[in-house]
């Protein structure tokens, strides 16, 4: 199985920049989600990949051959569609045998081939019926077979799961990855939904406007995002943010402060912000789990109000205020916790889960 | 909702004169065809004698069989056989090829029926001021006098380059219709152009291929403008087609009873046709949301 | 990769092929479209390039021919029919296809299959019994009947795509305006007409196109010279001597086909934009 590699590529179209510069590499057999909101390129990337659309700019490479102009059918990948793309005038059968046909395969073979995989992926029963009598489920599952059939050494999904119900999406979920570990095919899977990139992929490509943002494992991503963007979309609930904070010394130690807020920054984080040279338009950024609600003043943190309450069941989210005008920040509670609505509470920091972002650049300092 | 009285309001206008200059004539000219009226205009029933004198009319044979050869051969090639050509063409280059040309293809449609006669004349122009014979010249051929050698030829190509546009029109939109992920999957899976189209696009738009021929058959059954501008029928009825043999038993030997019950037979045959298509293709649902107006 | 040229740019290939073969299909529309123009304007043509230029082809524009009318007056007979064409239809299929589409009044159903029925009885089959009905009028050799024969034979097509186009206005918009105290009438004329412009719009354009090229109509039911439209103007030069070298001809053509062709560039982008939304698969 060949690794992949992007430099620089680029797609515009007339004046939209689709995807402006973009490099990352995909290892031999390893699995690699592009994640980002609608519209940020990443479907684009994942065409030029398939050799649908042609790069404006930039080169694609699959091991050492540069694949810029190799046609799609030269590309030995197979690709599953949001929609799935299932011929609907076609069976099953012959959905399936398309590929095959294209290489003009004689007919025994294709039978062969088509029952093994139908068998793998458990539609045998279906293969005489038309893509219109089955569900959406099964749908995705002949789909898959298409891609499968011609035995691809690269395996393209785009957003494979977003037409499948909650439930479903789960199961499926848990089903392609086992498939891609057994089969080893190197694979791409373009998403919006950060649950699924973090559940299936070893490493995450993370878009916004035509350009990657974060490129690194799940944990990475979640741990450590390098920028505002990352640490709001993944994660849910996303990461808090204190926006408007400047930074200030006084009698030695160090301060992030607003007209609301007063929070004694470790020695550690502050020399960062001093070699940084940013004094003010900081943001103050840590996930709900890396605080907890005491009733006194401990230590790192800072007090803030009760806002309303969320319960989840095994789970409960507190909603805490600051001021007024201050956005929301969200907090698992420890069980055993019992707060009151606007009753003023400490909120304690983990002092490793703090991220401090410079709001111009967008870029973290901390 | 209801609105009993209202509706006559909105309707009163257009009924009175669909009533006086469409339904009228239509009783009429099946009254007309047992009479056998002349420029004295007197009405005379003559019973089926004018029905008994088609069958017996001598020419008949020779016009039943060019219609039958200028409706079929037209429609074959050009308003479902170009039509469909024009259309994956235009639908597998740039778009801005794509509409160029389809746009060239409408140009016929627009205009004025003498003038686009004018053009046909001209290509077919026996001296070597025409197109055909002109370039016959440049290779040292003689020129050819088209309009003798190959009457029929001349009226299905002139009738054919505007008889495409519709086809290529409904033919395009439905290509375009197909989702494009299924050409990306088929690409993505090593089909070839000619894979592509034989085995998604034709089987995609199987129904508007057999809408289109239906109702192209009907509209060149009944169609004679073209004839008579640049044949008129001629020489010597090589391209007198049904309708305007009507037309020309009607207006150039006035007998409008004759010409009546011609109309007549025209008309039953395409009624047939007519509820052959309703009954296959559902018509009145399709006929929910026409948006567009071409014929 | 090793790929042959051929297999490397297979696309690009292809489509280039497909553009020369569409230019070679084309071709006769090409040709014989700028012949029409340059011949316009020439003495004479060798092939395709003009021997000597002049304007002399289009002197029927200032000076009588023998034996022609008047162009001015012609134009404007032509003029006139395509415009009340026009207009009678855009008020009758505006009026009638709201009618259709939003009243339940008995004899709707049948009123459609009846509109159905009569588009299979095509004009040219009831020629013998039209030229009657306008000899009873007193309407033959007359403008008049030449408008309200060709308006009655084009609404009952047009009132159906009219009728799709209102049968997408949402109801609610028709509700909205009753409560709010307006008649069914205003409601129709302030609210829903307003919203089916480009229906109105695409009738108007087609009724005054068919309007301007009608010729079979004319051809037989005007005899009158003073009643003559460009078709019939134009049908006459063909086969007249005068018009033999194809120069005034092709000048009188031109000058007919202008204001269809201008047209043509406003509708050609409707038509092939407008979806064929009756034609489903």
């Amino acid at each position: 199985m060949p690794s992949i590699r992007v430099v620089n590529l680029k797609k515009y179209f007339g004046k939209v920049k689709a995807v402006d510069g973009i490099s990352f590499e995909v290892k031999d057999g390893e699995f690699v989600a592009l994640l980002g909101p609608s519209g940020c390129g990443k479907t684009t990337t994942l065409l030029m990949l398939a050799g649908i659309y042609k790069p404006t700019g930039g080169e694609i490479w699959f091991d050492d051959q540069l694949m810029n102009d190799v046609p799609p059918k030269f590309r030995e990948i197979g690709m599953v569609f949001q929609n799935y793309a299932l011929y609907p005038h076609m069976t099953i059968y012959e959905n399936i045998a398309f590929p095959l046909r294209a290489k003009k395969m004689e007919e025994g073979e294709i039978k062969k081939r088509v029952y093994d995989v139908a068998k793998k992926l458990m539609i045998e029963k279906l293969l005489d019926r038309k893509p219109g009598q089955i569900s959406g489920g099964q749908q995705q599952r002949v789909a898959l077979a298409r891609a499968l059939i011609k035995q691809p050494k690269v395996l393209l999904f785009d957003e494979p799961l977003s037409n499948l119900d909650a439930k479903l999406r789960m199961m499926m979920r848990a089903e392609i990855k086992k498939l891609q570990e057994d089969l080893g095919i190197t694979s791409v899977y373009v998403t919006h939904d950060q649950a699924e990139a973090m559940t299936m992929a070893s490493r995450i490509v993370v878009f916004n406007k035509g350009k990657i943002m974060q490129y690194g494992t799940p944990d990475e991503v979640y741990r450590n995002p390098k920028n505002l963007f990352v640490a709001t979309f993944i994660g849910n609930p996303a990461m808090n943010l204190i926006r408007n904070l400047s930074y200030i010394r006084k009698d030695g130690r160090a301060f992030l402060i607003s007209k609301s807020l007063h929070l004694e920054l470790p020695e550690d984080v502050a020399k960062k912000i001093e070699e940084a040279k940013k004094q003010e338009g900081l943001v103050l950024g840590f996930r709900p789990e890396d605080a907890e609600i005491v009733h006194e003043e401990s230590g790192l943190g800072f007090w803030a109000y009760v806002y309303v309450l969320e319960p989840l069941g095994r789970d409960l989210i507190i909603n805490l205020k600051v001021s007024e005008t201050d956005e929301l920040i969200k907090v698992f509670a420890e069980s055993g916790v019992v707060v009151d609505k606007d009753e003023k509470v400490f909120v304690k920091l983990r002092p490793e889960g703090i991220h401090v972002f410079d709001s111009e650049t967008e870029e973290l300092i901390v | 909702m209801k609105g009993k009285g209202k509706a006559w309001i909105f309707l009163t206008p257009m009924v009175v004169l669909v009533v006086m200059f469409f339904a009228i004539p239509v009783i009429l000219t099946i009254v007309l065809s047992f009479t056998n009226m002349d420029y004295t205009f007197k009405w005379n029933f003559i019973g089926l004698g004018n029905f008994k004198d088609i069958a017996t009319d001598f020419v008949i044979p020779k016009v039943l069989l060019n219609t039958l050869i200028y409706t079929f051969t037209t429609l074959a090639l050009f308003n479902v056989g170009c039509a469909l050509l024009i259309s994956l063409l235009t639908t597998s280059m740039p778009d801005r090829w794509g509409s160029f040309f389809r746009t060239l293809w409408m140009l016929p449609r627009l205009t004025p029926s003498v003038v686009y006669g004018i053009l046909w004349l001209w290509i077919f122009d026996p001296t070597e001021h025409g197109l055909v014979n002109f370039i016959r010249a440049q290779m040292g051929m003689p020129p050819q006098d088209w309009l003798h050698q190959a009457p029929m030829v001349i009226i299905i190509v002139a009738n054919g380059f505007i008889g495409a546009s519709m086809g290529m029109l409904i033919f395009t939109a439905a290509i375009k219709a197909i989702p494009t992920d299924y050409y990306r999957a088929a690409l993505i899976d090593g089909a070839s152009w000619w894979m592509i189209t034989r085995k998604i696009t034709l089987p995609l738009i199987k129904w508007q291929l057999l809408f289109v021929t239906a109702y192209q058959t009907l509209s060149l059954l009944t169609s004679f403008e073209y004839i008579l501008i640049i044949t008129n029928g001629g020489p010597t009825f090589r391209t007198e087609v049904w309708a305007l043999y009507t037309y020309h038993m009607a207006f150039s030997n006035y007998r409008f009873g004759y010409g009546a019950a011609l109309s007549v037979i025209l008309v039953i045959l395409g009624t047939v046709f007519a509820l052959l298509y309703l009954k296959m293709f559902k018509f009145e649902d399709l006929m929910q949301k026409p948006k567009v107006e071409v014929d | 990769m090793r790929l042959s040229f051929y297999q490397r740019h297979a696309d690009k290939i292809r489509i280039f092929l497909f553009i020369l073969i569409m230019f070679a299909i084309t071709s006769p529309i090409i040709l014989s479209y700028a012949w029409l123009i340059l011949r316009s304007f020439s003495v004479d043509m060798n092939g395709f390039i003009p021997t000597k230029l002049t304007i002399k082809n289009w002197r029927f524009l200032w000076s009588e021919i023998k034996g022609y009318p008047n162009i001015w007056k012609t134009t404007f007979n032509t003029a006139f029919v395509a415009v009340m064409v026009m207009l009678l239809e855009m008020i009758m299929t505006s009026m009638g296809g709201y009618a259709l589409s939003r009243f339940d009044f008995p004899g709707r159903t049948s009123m459609m299959k009846f509109i159905l029925v009569l588009h299979a009885f095509p004009s040219v089959s009831l020629m013998v019994a039209i030229y009657y009905v306008l000899k009873y009028l007193n309407m033959l050799d007359n403008l008049w009947g030449i408008i309200l024969l060709k308006a009655a034979l084009e609404t009952p097509w047009a009132t159906w795509v009219m009728k799709g186009f209102y049968d997408g206005i949402p109801w609610e918009m028709e509700w909205a305006g009753l409560v709010d105290g307006y008649s069914r009438f205003q409601v129709w004329r302030k609210i829903i007409l307003p919203l089916v412009k480009p229906g109105v719009a695409v009738t108007a354009v087609f009724a005054f196109l068919s309007g301007w090229s009608e010729f079979i109509f004319i051809n037989t039911f005007i005899f009158s010279q003073e009643f003559w439209t460009l078709s019939k103007y134009v049908k006459a030069t063909i086969g007249d001597f005068r018009f033999a070298d194809y120069g005034l001809l092709s000048a009188v053509g031109v000058f007919y086909a202008l204001p269809t062709i201008i047209l043509f560039f406003f509708v050609s982008k409707y038509m092939i934009k407008l979806t064929i939304g009756g034609v489903k698969g």
